[in-house]
């Protein structure tokens, strides 16, 4: 004995057996995720629902008494499955080079919701500079943490690949501490003193001052909580850029992609 | 490169050019475009169909209204905007000339 359930599907009444409802839903919950990202997708979704009722009632009209797995599975044939369709997909976006930038919530490279990494792909730049802003903007006031939160509850999510072609690294090579200097150096493409010089002052200035060669009472006071706020960004930022560990870590950070990209399709046999 | 990948676009562009030059002959609901292309050879799954349509609506090619159905619920029947038309002839020319190009180096080998 099958159990029959009655289903409202895009304004029809569908008589349907028990484990074809539930095919069906699995089925509607993947194209759903895989049209989630896409401009219009509840339209798409109303529409494609609409065209599986018609399809599912085509089937009842012929006699049967409610839909079976038989019948959900000849739809699925019909409409493709959600991977069959992101293939097409590919194919697709690989031809519109126009395809529009969204902001998003990106998973692929997530840290806690993916708000960053959505914020950085769209505005194409390395994600820990993204990742250092918010760390500041979050430590001075909490603005981040409510700019955050309200990226995280309304953007939608996707999981492309973060696209990026200068990464911001701790250079191991030239570093003194923990690389943060030169790594900046490289990135902003600034010669390595310059950070040195930003950073190191202030902690000169305020042993000299402690020291007491400094006469002018403002100044020890001036460069203590200076160099307080700079030391604690020197920790965040050590701990916030990655290692530059590998050679292409390093490609990354010189922004050799092009070199970079030669190598991989080389070595991997595939055709940029 | 590999031959799915090439056939799928050939047939992406090719797609849009024939959902236009089926709905210049005049207003069609989605199951009616589906049938056309399944029966001139050119199948294809209906999960691609809709976004599609929804794509080329909102670009302002497509245009719908809302008709009663005496088997169920309203259907949504397509049909071409003044852009559209103007897309589709600019599409036609386009082919005419690729498809000619196409048979003219194909047929010389």
């Amino acid at each position: 004995m099958k159990e029959v359930i009655n289903i409202n599907l895009s304004g029809r009444i569908l008589a349907i057996e028990k484990d074809a409802a539930d095919g069906l839903r699995s089925y509607l919950d993947s194209l759903h995720r895989h049209f989630n990202a896409e401009e219009g997708s509840d339209e798409i979704m109303a529409d494609i629902e609409f065209r599986i009722a018609e399809l599912l009632q085509n089937e009842l009209s012929k006699g049967k008494v409610a839909v079976d797995i038989a019948a959900v599975e000849d739809v699925k044939k019909k409409m493709g499955l959600a991977e069959e369709l992101s293939k097409d997909e590919e194919a697709n976006s690989a031809n519109q080079q126009t395809a529009k930038r969204r902001l998003t919530k990106n998973l692929s490279n997530k840290m806690i919701g993916g708000v960053c990494s959505g914020v950085a792909s769209f505005f194409a730049v390395d994600i820990t500079v993204i990742r250092i802003v918010w760390v500041i903007m979050t430590l001075s006031g909490g603005l981040g943490l409510l700019v955050y939160i309200a990226l995280w509850v309304f953007l939608p999510e996707s999981d492309e690949p973060v696209f990026s072609n200068k990464k911001l690294f701790r250079d191991m090579d030239h570093a003194w501490i923990s690389g943060v200097c030169s790594g900046l150096a490289k990135y902003t493409k600034v010669n390595i003193w310059v950070p040195r010089f930003i950073f190191g002052l202030p902690v000169a200035v305020s042993i000299l001052g402690s020291v007491g060669l400094s006469t002018i009472s403002g100044v020890p006071f001036i460069g203590v909580s200076f160099n307080g706020g700079l030391i604690l960004i020197y920790i965040i930022l050590s701990y916030v850029i990655p290692k530059a560990v590998t050679n292409f870590d390093k490609m990354d950070m010189e922004g050799e992609e092009k070199s970079r990209r030669e190598w991989v399709a080389e070595s991997e046999g595939l055709d940029f | 490169m590999n031959v799915e990948n090439t056939k799928s676009q050939m047939r992406k562009g090719i797609l849009e050019f024939c959902i236009l030059a089926f709905l210049k002959r005049g207003e069609a609901y989605p199951g009616d475009i589906i049938e056309e292309l399944r029966g001139a050879g050119l199948g294809l799954l209906e999960g691609t169909l809709y976004p599609l349509l929804t794509r080329l609506k909102n670009a302002g090619l497509l245009s719908y209204r809302w008709e009663e159905s005496s088997s169920g619920p309203p259907r949504k029947y397509y049909s071409l905007t003044k852009e559209g038309e103007k897309n589709y002839n600019e599409l036609n020319e386009s082919w005419e000339r690729m498809s000619e190009a196409v048979n003219r180096i194909n047929t010389k080998i």
